[in-house]
């Protein structure tokens, strides 16, 4: 699956980044510069594959 | 009256925020000292580490072309002694025009800047954009490696 940021910018301002096709934290490395660029009002939302992917490892870790 | 205001935003590049300013219908302009009321009445608090002598002093100013009447956005070192800039401006009465431009609070141009600034990092990293629009507005960008 293609790597792929996706940023959701609304007309006030508010900034919403998703991730898709990375795996685990490589998505957090991934927009680390870019969170630090648009400041700190903005959210993470993991995509489906990223949250189903860290229950497996939550799991697995257990 | 008077409600001096900081738009809450990061400013961390200029550029950026020129070409933000640009893309809503600004221009960005080097001037000392912004449009506003011109004195504080006490009625709205002053913004935070702004004493009432800082009010209408400035480094750049955001303003629309032409437009004589309409107050005008200051561009500030900020004042907490971190490196980038905050942006100041009074809202009484939308800023006779301003408003309409900026958006309220100055949505449309912390859109406009943070679609810039996010851009300009992104393709320094050697992503690829796609933008688009959706109905209600937000702006859409898709990096991709």
């Amino acid at each position: 699956m293609a790597k792929k940021i996706l940023v959701k910018v609304s007309p006030t301002g508010d900034v919403q980044i998703t991730t898709s096709g990375y795996q685990g934290s490589e998505c957090q490395t991934a927009t680390k510069d870019l969170e630090k660029a648009l400041g700190a009002k903005t959210s993470d939302t993991p995509t489906a594959e990223a949250s189903l992917q860290q229950a497996r490892h939550n799991a697995e870790a257990r | 009256m008077s409600h001096v205001a900081d738009i809450e935003m990061e400013v961390n590049d200029l550029g950026c925020l020129k070409e933000a300013a640009k893309a809503i219908g600004l221009e960005f302009v080097e001037k000392s000292t912004y449009k506003w009321f011109g004195r504080s009445v006490g009625d709205y608090p002053l913004p935070k580490g702004f004493t009432e002598a800082d009010l209408g002093k400035c480094k750049y100013v955001l303003q629309i072309p032409g437009n004589s009447k309409a107050y005008e956005i200051g561009v500030i070192e900020r004042k907490d002694g971190k490196p980038g800039y905050q942006l100041l401006w009074d809202f009484w009465n939308k800023g006779y025009g301003l408003e309409d431009v900026v958006g309220k609070d100055g949505g449309l141009l912390k859109q406009s800047y943070a679609v810039m600034r996010a851009k300009k990092e992104m393709l320094r990293k050697g992503y690829r954009v796609n933008t688009t629009k959706d109905q209600a507005g937000n702006v859409l960008l898709a990096f991709t490696e």
